[in-house]
């Protein structure tokens, strides 16, 4: 059997990251939550995400710059990301898009459902 | 060779009459580096035929915003070619802009993420992540979800206008197969005609490519506001249906509803902005008025047009047309 993916929330409103890592977990995904940019790389200390779910507005650097730090880490490089953002700027996307992310989904206009079919998608499960 | 130069360019561009009258300025010049970027542009072009307006930032040391229009000047005595440089200061509202386009993200993010949340927290409790429920509290909960997502489509429908009217609402006009795009919108749609029990058809083109140049998704997003308004205002057991053909280099789509109609008065209104009429209001009163206003506006920007033809309580037709030689599309396929 294959091992289960590993995935990495990066969100900062709890209530959010609640219902999404129970939603991903019911998948049968093993979820990581991280609350913030420097949260996220400590919990990339031990493990290395099979995928990111990153929101751009988070407490303490924006969402790109946690992506971008992403793609500087050799070990983190190749990790695809999934932007999930309820801001939805043009100049945003294109930069998403320029490093390389998976998809840019705007939070309220998706169901979890709808996400999880794009997590199955990045994974050709 | 510079020839005048006034006070406010000097104090603009950090240079002294003294030092730069006479002089000629070469491209990147080490000397006088801001007023060679005001003379050459980035193609290090010296000046066009006829007179050219382009933006500029240069650091002196803070950032300013300039709009450069040279103008040639010609002398039938054979002097020669000159030009001259107008420069507007835009700094102030460049950064005003800025500071709206924030405001409107900001604004954009602190709406979205509770309803985010509402949208989320109700679908996971309808679909018994948290254990099952009773029928009517499904009901209830999913009555509560339906106003949730209309007050999405609100927050949207208010946010594309904003930028639309900022000039933020950007065009990219590329080849795409127009039919197969009406097929996945209808797919989207048969499940909301089944769940109010319309029937829902699509009358397909003619053998032959639908291909063209126009934006996706904007066009997209037209026909979602045509097929949405249809079925909003279509009551149940009735019928809407699509269609799209090419004729003389049209594209036509329409969409046939059997709803309420609109009134010969109204009619005129119908694209304002946030107009809504009165018997629309009584089927849906949470319409935010914009819809047909964006459509419209799409529409032109492809330089097609928008009709609606309806009698009160028997339905309504609206077609959209555009024309598929690109009539409307700029050189470097992007405009605002």
């Amino acid at each position: 059997m294959d091992t289960p993916k590993t995935i990495l929330l990066v969100e900062d409103d709890v209530f959010l990251r609640d219902l999404l890592a129970k939603k991903v977990g019911l998948e049968g995904f093993d979820i990581i939550s991280a609350s913030s940019g420097a949260d996220a790389f400590s919990k990339c200390g031990d493990v290395v995400p099979s995928l990111v779910l990153l929101d751009l507005l988070l407490p303490d650097m924006n969402g790109l710059e946690v992506l971008k730090r992403f793609r500087e880490d050799e070990r983190l490089k190749d990790v695809p990301v999934l932007i999930l953002s309820n801001i939805d700027q043009e100049a945003d996307k294109i930069e998403a898009k320029r490093l390389g992310v998976e998809g840019f989904m705007v939070k309220s206009d998706v169901l979890p459902q709808e996400i999880i079919n794009k997590i199955r998608e990045i994974f050709s499960l | 060779m510079i020839e005048k130069i006034n006070r406010e360019a000097e104090l603009l561009l950090v240079v002294g009459r003294d030092a730069v009258l006479g002089e000629v300025i070469s491209i990147n010049d080490a000397k006088f580096p801001h007023l060679s970027r005001v003379i050459y542009d980035d193609d290090s072009k010296i000046s066009p035929l006829e007179a050219m307006t382009r933006e500029l930032t240069i650091f002196v040391p803070t950032e300013r915003c300039l709009q450069i229009t040279t103008v040639p000047l010609r002398f039938s005595g054979g002097e020669g070619m000159r030009y001259i440089a107008l420069i507007r200061d835009t700094t102030r509202e460049k950064m005003v802009a800025r500071s709206k386009d924030e405001f409107v993200a900001v604004a954009a993010h602190q709406m979205r993420t509770p309803l985010s949340i509402m949208k989320w927290a109700l679908n996971g409790i309808i679909e018994g992540n948290y254990g099952a429920l009773l029928l009517e509290q499904r009901d209830i909960l999913k009555d509560a979800f339906e106003t949730n997502e209309k007050t999405i489509s609100l927050i949207n429908d208010l946010l594309m206008l904003a930028r639309m009217e900022d000039g933020k609402f950007d065009y990219t006009f590329s080849s795409h197969d127009l039919s197969s795009m009406v097929v996945d919108i209808v797919k989207r749609y048969s499940f909301f005609a089944k769940g109010k029990e319309i029937t829902l058809t699509y009358s397909k083109p003619e053998a032959g490519s639908s291909l063209f140049m126009f934006d996706s998704t904007k066009i997209e997003l037209a026909i979602h506001i045509l097929l949405d308004n249809a079925m909003t205002y279509t009551p149940k057991h009735g019928s809407v249906s699509i269609s799209l053909r090419f004729e003389k280099g049209w594209a036509i789509i329409s969409v046939k509803d059997s709803g309420i109609g609109i009134s010969e008065e109204d009619k005129a209104r119908l694209f304002g902005k946030f107009f809504r009429a009165k018997n629309a209001i009584s089927v849906s009163p949470n319409g935010s008025g914009i819809g047909l206003f964006l459509a419209k506006n799409i529409v032109e920007k492809h330089k097609g047009n928008i009709v609606v033809e309806s009698k009160l309580k028997e339905g309504s037709i609206v077609t959209i047309r555009l024309p598929l030689e690109g009539l409307a599309i700029p050189k470097k396929g992007k405009m605002k």
